[in-house]
């Protein structure tokens, strides 16, 4: 142990003198990400050792994630790479992650996968440990604008991977609605009367905030809704009740409630398309004009894991465009890894904007850190029960 | 009692002290725990353990928007009422059946009852959704049968696929109480009744509902106390109003919200609501069998 | 009168066979769905396909999840019994102070919101820094089992005969000798039905494991868990297996029961 920590910060401490002679060489890299080895140096990473893989040969690593990003599909590979297992558990929400990573900790996960509604919190309230890029072989092919945001750095640190991100777009069946809906205001057509599904989630009050037009001018302000925004929110939401069927608590509920036509219109992700479609329907998604939120999920090592190493040659692996190919085939996300494009049909390709993230960036308000996150989920319940 | 003769005290303390210690450790202090929290301050990830009375005042007052969170555990016990109805008017007959009329298998068919608590919960209440859904079983029989020309959806994601539910669920959790109840009513009491001149219904009503009334309070307290804790029959089959009862209250604070005080708060609330539920019935219990005790001498 | 009453009679068995209907209605639809070609159950079923008993068998997750909730429900059983049997013996042999207390104590586990026990137990676990696990689990089972031993078995000992107890012992034969001789064959039946009550209900408990199990998975769990990506109908296959086994267990031991009577 004590032997890998001193290894990691002589990397680290050679990763950041190394930038900062770069900057001091006035190089045209505006970015002063965190302390990140190129991708040569990480070198060894990607081949670990012998030694290595005898230590971590048996044991299992435990994460803590979204549904669909612990897939035998591409978790298999990396049992075999090293035989070891990997035992996933699932969350349905930030919150719900909050408080299984509240019960557990470090002795019961080992990596997590927050969105960016709660990554910074983690941060700040030292739940995780910091990653060493330079044991990430392909660190530097990531997307550039997810490998430097600044929410989950710390003392010039870095502590979460970039992995996936994605809109929570409107989804509509195409048998029943021809026409591209262009608001978010369909869903309270009275036509619409008990066939629409919102997520059970304080997402739905973001989502208000946006048909309430508060994030034109700020983005953050969606995230930081006063008590009067709240409640305006809230009121919208309660006079949708009539329209909605069902509040869905999981991605594979949300798939359900449309394979059996008990819905037409949903806030929902990218997962939810594909699989329906699969089943020979014909789901289509907008982003209608007031916009939709995004997300971006990193993965994260939790603080006091029994695995660490593991956790580390789990990370350098996820990151292979390899693996975020299949990422994406799972999941339909689009994955942080641009190379990943290399593995993917032409289909895929464009179902996950590999080709060009940054435009789609501009189309969604990505989630924040919610500080008031408690009234939050208060007024959610207080729409549910009223 | 009358029947300690036989042994000395020695044994006593071997005896008792090991149920004894475990539901201290592991059902009394955990309670205890649980009082604790809830007047103490949540913090962001850990309780704040100041004294605070917060929680309790949270959950019976009015927020700033007007709605008042107890008003679910009046819904929730409104639900769950319904539900023991149903179960006992469900319970009953099938256990008098049982007990009276069937002589052949019997055990068989009581066993019958039980088997099904073998089959995943989850996987029940999901064969629910296949059944009342708007394009379900139960909606296409009705369009067969032309009891309606289109499929309806009140069935499934509302008030009523919760309460089915339940009641499905808890139905064979009020059977075996009552049919025990019935099992132990001496035949030859129900003689004596007939000799005596009484007709069917008069036995039925003087001699058989007396005697099984304690069973019958038991298997009501079961269902009703099990309805009121249940948060997967909402959160699987109900819809926008009926998806959140008390016990997704209480969860929600433990399992996403992270607020335990609040949650132990209203957990302490429930509890005291059961223990006077219990206390009442368990009054009820005893007069009953005070009853049959007098009934056996006749 | 006769008339009448057969009248009633009829009633009685039709009503009795719809609350049968009603209550096997679902698990027809489970048995049924399981053999679905589709992946996704809805009505109507659009083929018929083996396929998800294969998927089942393969499904590591779920066959583990399977073993762990037989090990757990085994257990716990095992625990309950060991302490719910003595401590019946101790509330019908003695008389102490607080008796009463005691007796309604017991009772609470069972009776109490399995949800409250759950949050209960959670709290408390974290403040003696148990983490959630498969023992975390095994002593939440334990508790609500220990009460429908120790009720069970105490009505049956109430029941019980002193008489030949006390033959026995002016017989000459000694305490445990009559308890091995007299007393445990008598409540033997009150034995055999509290295990396999507490079994049945430690098999599917979700409310307190929902609370403790951190990464160990019993079987509901594990499909509380695949609800998330939409139950697929292999979750009907392991209950369909789960519900066949249940019943030729229980028809071979009623019989078992009804010859030994014979």
């Amino acid at each position: 142990m004590r032997k890998r920590s001193a290894w990691s910060s002589i990397i680290s401490l050679a990763a950041a003198s190394a930038l900062l002679l770069a900057a001091c060489g006035g190089g045209g890299s505006q970015s002063a990400g965190p302390a990140a080895g190129n991708g040569n140096a990480a070198s060894p990473a990607s081949a670990p050792s012998a030694d290595v893989k005898e230590k971590v040969k048996g044991q299992t690593l435990n994460l803590l994630t979204w549904e669909g990003y612990a897939d035998p599909l591409f978790t298999k590979g990396f049992e075999e790479l090293y035989g070891v297992k990997v035992n996933p558990t699932y969350f349905g929400s930030s919150d719900e992650l909050l408080a299984k990573l509240k019960a557990g900790g470090g002795s019961t996960y080992d990596i997590i996968s927050p969105s960016s509604d709660v990554a910074q919190l983690l941060v700040q309230s030292d739940m995780v440990e910091p990653i060493d890029p330079a044991k990430i072989s392909s660190f530097q092919d990531l997307n550039e604008k997810l490998r430097n945001l600044t929410d989950v750095q710390k003392d010039g640190k870095l502590y979460g991977l970039p992995f996936t991100w994605g809109p929570d777009y409107l989804i509509y069946d195409g048998d029943v609605i021809k026409e591209e809906p262009t608001s978010w205001n369909i869903f309270w057509d009275p036509r619409y009367k008990g066939k629409v599904s919102l997520w059970d989630d304080i997402n739905n009050l973001y989502m208000m905030g946006q048909i309430m037009g508060l994030d034109k001018s700020d983005p953050a302000a969606l995230y930081n809704m006063t008590e009067e925004q709240l409640q305006q929110a809230k009121q919208k939401l309660v006079e949708l009740k009539p329209n909605v069927r069902k509040y869905w608590a999981t991605a594979g509920e949300l798939n359900d409630l449309f394979a059996n036509k008990e819905v037409v219109l949903a806030v929902g992700w990218p997962l939810t398309v594909k699989e329906v479609n699969a089943k020979g329907r014909n789901l289509k998604w907008t982003i209608p004009q007031e916009g939709a939120t995004g997300w971006i999920d990193r993965l994260m090592i939790v603080k006091g894991t029994q695995h660490r190493e593991l956790a580390d040659l789990y990370l350098d692996y996820i990151a292979s465009p390899k693996a975020m190919a299949l990422v994406a085939e799972v999941t339909t996300y689009s994955v942080a890894n641009p190379k990943a494009a290399a593995h993917m049909t032409k289909e895929l390709q464009e179902m996950t904007y590999v080709n060009d993230m940054d435009k789609m960036f501009t189309r969604l308000n990505f989630w924040q850190y919610v500080k008031d996150r408690a009234r939050y989920n208060e007024v959610w319940t207080e729409v549910k029960t009223n | 009692m009358k029947k300690t003769a036989v042994h000395k005290k020695g044994m006593l303390l071997p005896l008792l002290l090991p149920p004894a210690i475990w539901l201290f450790l592991f059902l009394f202090l955990p309670y205890l725990n649980l009082f604790s929290y809830s007047f103490w301050k949540p913090g962001p990830f850990d309780v704040v353990k100041e004294f605070t009375l917060h929680n309790y005042a949270k959950f019976f007052t009015a927020t700033s928007s007007g709605s008042v969170p107890y008003h679910v555990l009046i819904d929730t016990v409104e639900l769950a009422l319904v539900v023991t109805v149903f179960t006992v008017i469900l319970s009953f007959p099938l256990a008098y059946y049982l007990n009276f009329k069937v002589t052949r298998f019997k055990q068989t068919i009581y066993m019958l009852v039980i088997i099904p608590l073998w089959v995943s919960y989850i996987v029940r209440a999901y064969s629910w959704k296949i059944i009342l859904g708007t394009n379900g079983i139960l909606n296409s029989a009705f369009i067969w049968l032309g009891v309606t020309d289109h499929p309806l959806d009140i069935f499934l994601y509302s008030k009523v696929s919760v309460i089915i539910g339940m009641v499905h669920i808890y139905t064979p959790f009020v059977l075996m109480p009552i049919y025990t109840a019935l099992e132990q009513i001496p035949r030859n009491l129900l003689e004596a009744s007939k000799d005596l001149g009484a007709g069917r219904f008069q036995s039925f009503l003087h001699v058989v509902v007396p005697l099984a009334l304690p069973g019958v309070i038991a298997g009501a307290t079961f269902a009703f106390v099990l309805s009121m804790g249940d948060f997967l029959a909402p959160s699987l089959l109900g819809g926008p109003d009926s998806s959140t009862m008390i016990a997704n209250i209480v969860q929600q604070q433990f399992g996403t919200s992270n607020n335990w005080p609040y949650g132990s708060a209203i957990g302490i609330v429930i509890l005291v609501l059961v223990l006077a539920i219990l206390e009442l019935t368990g009054r009820a219990e005893k007069r009953f069998s005070a009853l049959d005790t007098v009934a056996m001498r006749k | 009168m006769r008339q009448t009453w057969n009248g009633i009679t009829l009633c009685l068995a039709l009503f009795s066979a719809g609350v049968l209907a009603f209550i096997y209605l679902p698990l027809l639809v489970v048995v049924v769905y399981s053999f679905n070609a589709d992946s996704v159950n809805s009505f109507p079923m659009t083929g018929v396909s083996l396929k998800w008993y294969r998927a089942m068998m393969q499904n590591q997750q779920l066959i583990a999840s399977l073993k762990n909730s037989v090990m757990v429900a085994l257990i716990s059983t095992g625990l309950a019994m060991l302490l719910g049997v003595p401590g019946a013996l101790a509330l019908d042999r003695y008389d102490f102070a607080g008796k009463k207390i005691f007796e309604r104590i017991v009772l609470l586990p069972l009776i109490l919101p399995g949800i409250l026990t759950g949050v209960a137990m959670l709290g408390f676990f974290q403040e003696m820094g148990i983490k959630p696990s498969m023992p975390a689990v095994v002593i939440g089972h334990t508790t609500f089992l220990i009460a429908i031993v120790l009720t069970q078995v105490y009505a049956r000992l109430k029941r019980l005969d002193r008489a030949i107890e006390e033959a026995s012992a002016d017989l000459g034969a000694s305490r445990w000798q009559t308890f091995w001789h007299i007393t445990l064959p008598n409540i033997s039946t009150a034995l055999i039905g509290s295990a396999l009550l507490s079994f049945t209900l430690s098999l599917d408990e979700i409310p307190v494991t929902f609370f403790l199990n951190g990464v160990f998975n019993t079987l509901p769990i594990q499909i509380w868990g695949m609800t998330r990506n939409g139950l697929t109908p292999e979750v009907n296959a392991i209950s369909t297996v789960v519900f066949l086994a249940s019943l030729i267990l229980i028809v071979i031991s009623t019989r078992l029961r009804e010859e030994e009577k014979a």
